[in-house]
């Protein structure tokens, strides 16, 4: 671990991190840019680094994005990614009382508090989750890809995850156009060599979140943004050391959540911030929804110990623990890094680059959050009708690095009109970009597993028992995704049944 | 969170749009789902079995295509249901139409932007004391597309306009081929 950290800590990389975690923080300050676009977009530029600058510059990014998003929450009311609302909430209130400097300063030590519980929980869990790994087979492999869809869909798309499932499945669809692992048949290829490689699910990404955000946001009208003044930022140890419980709880509760495959940031800064207004005392309490500090501290504790819980599935199973994840999933590939169960043994030595890039890239992250945040209030007042046009020429080149092909570009293109559509008809796109990542894991560990079943009893099958228990999770999400549903639709029916009859005049 | 705390919340971002959606649009997107899954199931029961049915290249994605048509049936099912109980969205969703146009106009520049780097691809070395720069299509078609697309969408002063894009082009060109080492598009 120590020459890892010593590794991390060689100049090199120490400027491309920092040069990652500040593109983050202005990125994910900038309203409508997200932590996802920002992942999905650099891909492409890391395809031309080496693998241990790759990995510091994308860690950065994904660091510097998730607080990023606090910035535009306090001082313009608009949230850039869904786990930055409740600071919002909160922040907001407090910039409006002229406090928002205090509102972002503890919003950056929480998030220096969380990523540093998210990294202490992902160095702890990882090797008891490795050695555990190591026992999944084809038939628990399928499992865990179809688990990982499911939940994506269905924490994606709210009050209607059958719509966060079916945009799942398109993705999954989409990853089996090309030549099949195992026979090397041509699938959906209509023909086309081009397509015999398989559609690039880096230009899937960059067009569903890059292209397709703006299609979607750039006609829209520009929403006003004044800034409301930062005044004060490095906030009073006491108060810091008042909250530290809440951070350490909500800290913990945002990494384990974050390694729930699909459960991404949002989940955790909303399920901490809940925790923390019941459990906060009454004079605190008081102030949750008025702007209060505790609540910006859960939020922030729990969104930042989200990227190491996030990490744990993607580097210990090959699963990605949320849609930014799946970004740093594709990075990895790119570099020839295959994750999963025995990453230990296929690339030794990584998995402790990666812890320390992180701590790195979270220590890089207090000193330079305290020092973009005035830059970026200047950048609040830069009209969309400029900021988002400049993003094209980025997601063209994205998308063309990889391969260096026009057929990416126009993968990107025709994938963020889709995704443009899907939003017209209110899907979510977090669940395709996993579809896509982990329908070959699924399809290759099927058919591996059919085969391995062959001639073999229902009971057989059954007695596999962590696949079993997997199988079991994938009924249980489903069934509670139609509840959820059901109990919507209820709800959403009550206000008229219970309405009075209309009279007659 | 309160309701009236919910409603103020103005969030943007990649999820930001995805739920209920309005009956007439979650019947038109349950057709189409209907008629891909269809033709997915048909396509992948085509696809030749190099061995056993177990190890078939189209067994995975005809269970998927099969269980999207049940899900897509799912939709339809609720998108009915919602109708009936009265308690559904505007037929088209309160869509703001004159912006969808402007988001299709907006990917018909794209398209235009992506065909010119393909068709008008050319390569020009430039050596200016021992430094190498390569111009290619990507120089002055990015150029030409990102002041169309900014006049598009915003009124500011032609001049400004004209120095934002050729500053950022010529800075993406810069960092892109010697700081990150990636060709651009536009050239071969």
């Amino acid at each position: 671990m120590v020459d890892a950290i010593l590794s991390a800590l060689a100049p090199a990389l120490v400027v491309m991190s920092l040069c990652g975690v500040c593109l983050g923080i202005v990125w994910g300050a900038l309203p409508g840019l997200s932590t996802t676009m920002a992942m999905g977009l650099l891909i492409g530029l890391s395809a031309g680094m080496p693998q241990d600058i790759a990995i510091s510059f994308m860690l950065g990014v994904y660091t510097g994005s998730v607080f990023g998003g606090a910035i535009s929450a306090v001082l313009i009311n608009i949230p850039g990614t869904p786990d930055a609302v409740p600071t919002m909430i909160e922040g907001h209130q407090l910039a409006q009382r002229g406090e928002g400097g205090q509102a972002l300063g503890m919003s950056i030590a929480a998030s220096f508090v969380g990523g540093m519980v998210g990294i202490a929980l992902l160095i702890a869990l990882i090797p008891l989750i490795l050695t555990f790994a190591l026992n999944f087979k084809s038939w628990e492999m399928f499992w865990l890809a179809i688990i990982g869809i499911m939940v994506a869909g269905s924490m994606a798309a709210g009050s209607m995850p059958l719509k966060g499932w079916i945009a799942g499945w398109i993705g999954m669809l989409i990853a089996f156009v090309g030549l099949d692992a195992i026979h090397a048949v041509p699938r959906f290829t209509f023909g086309s060599f081009a397509l015999y490689d398989g559609i690039s699910y880096v230009a899937v990404l960059i067009g569903l979140f890059g292209m397709s955000e703006i299609l979607r946001t750039l006609p829209a009208k520009d929403l006003p943004t004044i800034p409301s003044k930062v005044g004060r930022i490095i906030p009073p140890l006491g108060k810091l050391a008042r909250f530290l419980p809440s951070a350490l709880r909500s800290g913990t509760l945002g990494a384990f959540i974050g390694a729930i495959p699909g459960a991404g940031a949002n989940v955790a800064s909303f399920l901490a911030y809940d925790i923390g207004r019941r459990r906060a005392n009454p004079d605190e309490k008081a102030k949750w929804g008025k702007g209060s500090y505790e609540a910006i501290v859960c939020a922030e504790t729990a969104n930042n110990a989200n990227i190491g819980g996030s990490m744990l599935p993607t580097l210990a199973l090959g699963i990605p623990g949320n849609a930014a994840a799946a970004a740093l999933l594709a990075a990895l590939t790119l570099k020839n890094v295959v994750v999963g169960p025995t990453i230990e043994i296929d690339h030794p030595g990584l998995i402790y680059f990666i812890y320390a890039s992180l701590i790195v890239a979270n220590l890089i992250m207090y000193v330079a959050a305290f020092a973009l945040i005035g830059p970026c209030v200047k950048l609040f007042s830069l009209p969309r009708g400029i900021l988002m046009p400049l993003i094209l020429p980025v997601c063209i080149i994205g998308a063309y690095a990889v391969k260096l092909s026009m057929a990416d570009v126009w993968i990107m293109f025709a994938a963020g009109v889709f995704g443009w559509v899907l939003s017209v008809f209110r899907f979510p796109t977090a669940p395709i970009v996993l579809g896509v990542i982990l329908a070959p894991l699924a399809d290759e560990n099927l058919r591996r597993a059919l085969l391995v079943f062959e001639d073999k009893s229902i009971g057989f099958i059954l007695s596999q028992w962590i696949g079993t228990v997997l199988m079991v999770a994938v009924f249980v999400v489903i069934i509670e995704g139609v509840m959820r549903a059901l109990n919507v639709l209820r709800k959403r029916a009550e206000p008229l049944s219970e309405s009075p009859p209309a009279t007659s005049s | 969170m309160s309701e009236d705390t919910q409603q103020r919340v103005t969030f943007e971002g990649e999820e930001a749009h995805a739920g209920y959606a309005s009956p007439m649009l979650d019947l038109i997107a349950t057709a189409l789902l209907i008629a891909l899954a269809g033709a997915v199931m048909i396509a992948s029961v085509a696809l030749p079995v190099p061995d056993t049915l177990l190890t078939a290249p189209g067994l995975l994605p005809f269970l998927v295509s099969a269980s999207l048509l049940l899900l897509a049936v799912g939709l339809g099912v609720s998108a009915v249901a919602r109708w009936r109980s009265g308690t559904a969205l505007p037929m088209l969703d309160d869509r703001d139409l004159a912006t969808d146009f402007k988001s299709l106009g907006l990917a018909v520049a794209v398209a235009i932007y992506i065909a010119s780097l393909q068709v008008l691809a050319f390569r020009y070395d430039v050596v200016l004391g021992g430094f190498r720069h390569t111009i290619s299509a990507f120089e002055p078609v990015t150029i030409i597309a990102l002041a169309v697309i900014i006049t598009m969408f915003w009124r500011g002063a032609i001049w400004i306009t004209a120095l934002i894009c050729v500053c950022w082009t010529a800075l993406l060109s810069l960092v892109f081929q010697h700081v990150f080492a990636i060709p651009l598009p536009g050239s071969f």
